[in-house]
């Protein structure tokens, strides 16, 4: 089958009375190519002569002027690398290039072709054959230097090795046809960039190309209107060979330079004189140069008369050495430009957005997008040189990418990045999330490694794991017939549900176990947070099971088992993600935790080494004091703010779970236990101001008060440490024993008010005597005196009383 | 008594170390040294940044251990020995 619509079995006399008939399309013909095609001889090898050929293709549009020669069909046996290499490619190249006649090279080729019927060539043979005509080419003058490889810019076209550092002009301003300005390029680097107007102008083509002036900067459209449509196959082939032949001629050889040198030195020589005189008129004209040799010369000299021109100036030496200097930074920094073809350079760039891209920002730089949130753009010059590249600007700080325009170089490579960036994104979105794909056929597998998520060599179950998969599996097959003590383990496994386990085997929470629980929470935690920042409605269920909050405490004797998340709270981390957590909770959630709380109070860290009455010393240590910080910074809050939502009968079971589950005379000589004990009674006591409790409310309210005073009585001098100074030198305003005195006074009856006063007598005048102390001559600690104070009459203004350092008076009111 | 399985999830090496997160290790490092401090964070390449530190520097002679203290301080991975937390 023909490309053209001529039967290539045709007897080749027949063929000129089909050509009128054939030719109707060349009115569609846009003209732009005037070359003729001998390739198309070739198409019945390449997609074979089989088949009828009819007449009705529609190539014409796009198909040169068909001449006689053309059509004429080739033999069906001649080879294609037989056909390529009979034919002289440098007529053919002069020929496209219209050097020639055209009408008259093209058909010379294809009748060569079609004519010399040699023997079908080995690989060998051809290559012989082609160094031999290479090595002919080389000893001829500049003649065949004129034909260059066409500007045919194949996308798949492999630049030969020797000139692959050169293949892209300074400045990068184009990406030529690779291979086809290399010549130009040694030299190039060498050019000092004083002559910048010359670099922006496009490197004078050499005359082939001038010839065509409509298209010369655009090779990478594949087809060119030059190139009629036709067979990509041998026509690539055919272009590859020639250039092949034609570089080995013409381009230089790395290394190989003082060669290529010599080979010019005749040509510059006459050249010369005319050269200068066109390079004193800094012309940017092209030249009316013969090779791409006397331009490279040109170019040379014009570097080099340029130099002559300032040192004619008369020049300070001072100018001169910074001329010097600038010309020398201006080489260095064009010594590599043009290295890579803006493709390099974009795919470059994709490669690094891929690794910038995110589509969790918050998550993988969470600091950064904080740091945004806190310290918003506060440059307002900043903003206006950013103005233009908003989309990148937005793009890459919702990609939390820091650095985001900083520097005005910044501002330009984000400019460019626009683009290439919305390409990565979409490709990254595209791209499939596995880290690794058998590809059919491929020996192996293909793995994806990121900078975050490196290549992973081994998939390793554990061992665990292992035995867990064999033991189901065995349960599944086996059902009954498993061993009795595999038996119990599994039925076990099975009743345990994700949040209840019932197992019968005795267990002990390691501190890793806790751990793991608690790094659980804040893992389930943290992707609960950031899935709540795109979506309201977050699944919390995951992270409520986390909690292990219903996990049954199991007793056995002395050893009982405590909540795991009690366990937890023992851990600062645990304390710190407390509000956090709480946000996700609903208010049955929170109050079922804070019911736990109540009734394991004495397991917490801070309740049972958190009191004085323990230690011989009197004194707690300094981890426990910490701990306790934590928790009045921490818990104490959170609980606070949970039980503002608290129903007043359910502060009432909470009091009343406290009381039963835990010896409250300890709990009451911890802070951490007053604390919680003064936030429930005040918001009882606040609820009840209010007045709208029912009476068997506030009956049951009385009932359970008493119950707590029953357990305090006579107690109550015991919640203030031995050592006053310890909780309250003064410094600060509040004194949590005061407060939980008033809050209890408060609640009380008249009888219960006497009682405290009796109880804690000796410590208030203790404060007192504490405040005279100190000398109010003493500036520096005379707040100090008011603060003890004050503690102390928010107690006694419960009951209408107000001390001060010497005596104690009834309110004034 | 037999400890139970708390984690569901394949546990890794490494986790051993994210369980220490906030709190006391020591880290044992190439050069006679240890640091004890609070862990505030680690990577793969056992990388660590440590609050609260204390570098202890052992000499092999008479001369007296040397004692470091930081507030913070970054701990590079590869004069990593080993990582312990520290029982109180």
């Amino acid at each position: 089958m023909s490309f053209f619509g001529f039967d290539p079995t045709a007897p080749p006399g027949a063929r000129p009375n089909e050509q009128a008939v054939s030719h109707d399309f060349q009115d569609t013909y846009d003209g732009l190519g005037e070359l003729e095609d001998g390739d198309d001889i070739y198409n019945d090898e390449t997609f074979g002569a089989a088949g009828s050929v009819g007449k009705d293709f529609d190539f014409g549009s796009a198909s040169g002027h068909i001449q006689p020669g053309a059509g004429l069909p080739a033999p069906q046996t001649i080879s294609y690398a037989q056909a390529a290499a009979q034919s002289n490619d440098d007529e053919f190249m002069a020929d496209l290039w219209g050097a020639n006649a055209p009408a008259q090279a093209s058909s010379d080729a294809v009748v060569g072709a079609v004519t010399g019927e040699k023997k079908i060539l080995s690989l060998e043979e051809i290559e012989a054959q082609l160094t031999s005509i290479d090595q002919q080419q080389r000893q001829l003058p500049q003649q065949p230097s004129q034909f260059a490889p066409p500007p045919f810019g194949y996308p798949g076209m492999m630049a030969p090795p020797q000139y692959g550092g050169y293949m892209v002009p300074p400045g990068g301003f184009m990406p030529p046809p690779p291979g086809q300005y290399a010549p130009q390029f040694p030299i190039m680097q060498g050019l000092p960039g004083q002559l910048p107007p010359q670099l922006q102008q496009p490197i004078p083509q050499h005359p082939q190309q001038q010839q065509q002036p409509q298209q010369p900067q655009q090779p990478q459209q594949p087809q060119q209107p030059q190139q009629p449509q036709q067979p990509q196959q041998p026509q690539d082939a055919v272009h590859q060979k020639s250039s092949a032949k034609a570089d080995l001629s013409q381009f230089p050889v790395l290394g190989s330079k003082d060669v290529e040198r010599q080979h010019q030195q005749p040509h510059q020589q006459s050249s010369e004189d005319s050269q200068f005189q066109s390079q004193s008129q800094k012309s940017q004209q092209p030249l009316p140069a013969q090779s791409q040799e006397f331009n490279q010369f040109h170019r040379d000299n014009r570097h080099h008369n340029h130099h002559h021109h300032h040192q004619q100036q008369d020049l300070t030496p001072e100018q001169q050495e910074r001329a010097a200097r600038r010309q020398e930074k201006v080489s260095r920094i064009m010594r590599y430009s043009g290295i890579m073809n803006p493709k390099d350079k974009d795919f470059v760039t994709r490669f690094q957005l891929s690794q910038i891209v995110t589509e969790d920002p918050y998550n993988e730089d969470f600091y950064a997008q904080v740091y945004k949130v806190i310290h918003p753009k506060n440059s307002s010059l900043q903003e206006t040189s950013q103005q233009h590249n908003s989309i990148a600007q937005a793009y890459l700080e919702q990609s939390g990418h820091r650095l985001g325009g900083r520097y005005k170089r910044a501002d330009v490579a984000l400019q460019r990045m626009q683009q290439q960036v919305q390409k990565a994104v979409t490709v990254a979105k595209e791209r499939p999330k596995l880290t690794q794909y058998a590809r059919e056929g491929a020996l192996g597998k293909i793995s994806f490694g990121t900078g975050k998520k490196p290549r992973q060599q081994l998939e390793i179950i554990s061992k665990a794991a292992q035995r867990k998969l064999e033991k189901e599996k065995k349960e599944l097959e086996g059902g009954d017939a498993v061993s009795d003590e595999l038996g119990e383990e599994a039925v076990a496994k099975k009743n345990r549900s994700p949040s209840i386990s019932a197992p019968r085997v005795i267990k002990k929470y390691s501190k890793k176990d806790i751990m793991s629980i608690l790094e659980g929470i804040i893992t389930e935690l943290m992707s609960v947070e950031s899935e709540s920042r795109t979506n309201a409605n977050v699944d919390t269920t995951q992270l409520w099971e986390s909690l292990r909050v219903l996990e049954q405490s199991t007793s056995f004797g002395e050893d009982e088992e405590v909540n795991p998340f009690i366990q937890c709270l023992n851990f600062n981390k645990g304390l710190k993600i407390l509000s956090r957590l709480f946000k996700f909770l609903s208010r049955e959630q929170v109050l079922t935790i804070v019911t736990l709380i109540m009734s394991n109070l004495e397991n917490l860290s801070v309740i049972k080494n958190g009191s004085y009455t323990t230690y011989e010393t009197k004194k707690v240590p300094e981890t426990i004091v910490k701990l306790v910080e934590v928790y009045s910074m921490t818990f104490s809050k959170v609980l606070m703010n949970a039980v503002l939502d608290f129903k007043f009968n359910e502060i009432i079971g909470l009091l009343v779970i406290l009381i039963e589950h835990n010896n409250v005379a300890y709990v009451s000589t911890t802070k951490i236990g007053l604390t919680i004990l003064t936030t429930l009674l005040s918001r009882a006591e606040l609820i009840i101001g209010e007045g709208t409790i029912s009476a068997t409310d506030l009956s049951e309210w009385s009932s359970c008060y008493d119950e707590l005073f029953t357990s305090l009585e006579s107690r109550i001098a015991a919640i203030f440490p031995p050592h006053p100074e310890d909780i309250d030198d003064g410094s600060s305003r509040e004194n949590y024993v005061w407060q939980f005195l008033a809050t209890l006074s408060l609640g009380g009856k008249l009888n219960h008010q006497r009682i405290i006063v009796d109880e804690v007598r000796d410590e208030i005048f203790g404060v007192m005597s504490r405040a005279k102390a100190i000398d109010d001559a003493d500036a520096d600690n005379l707040y100090k005196k008011s603060n003890l104070l004050n503690n102390l009459n928010m107690y006694l203004v419960v009951m209408g009383l107000v001390a001060d350092e010497t005596e104690i008076k009834e309110l004034q009111t | 008594m037999s400890t139970i399985r708390t984690e569901s999830q394949q546990q890794e090496p490494l986790d051993l170390i994210r369980f220490q997160l906030d709190e006391f290790v020591l880290v044992k490092l190439r050069g006679a040294r240890e640091m004890k401090g609070r862990l505030q964070g680690y990577d793969s390449h056992c990388n660590m940044v440590l609050s609260e530190a204390e570098e202890y520097i052992y000499s092999a002679g008479d001369e007296e251990t040397v004692v470091k203290k930081t507030e913070m301080v970054f701990v590079r991975g590869d004069s990593v020995i080993l990582i312990s937390p520290i029982s109180e």
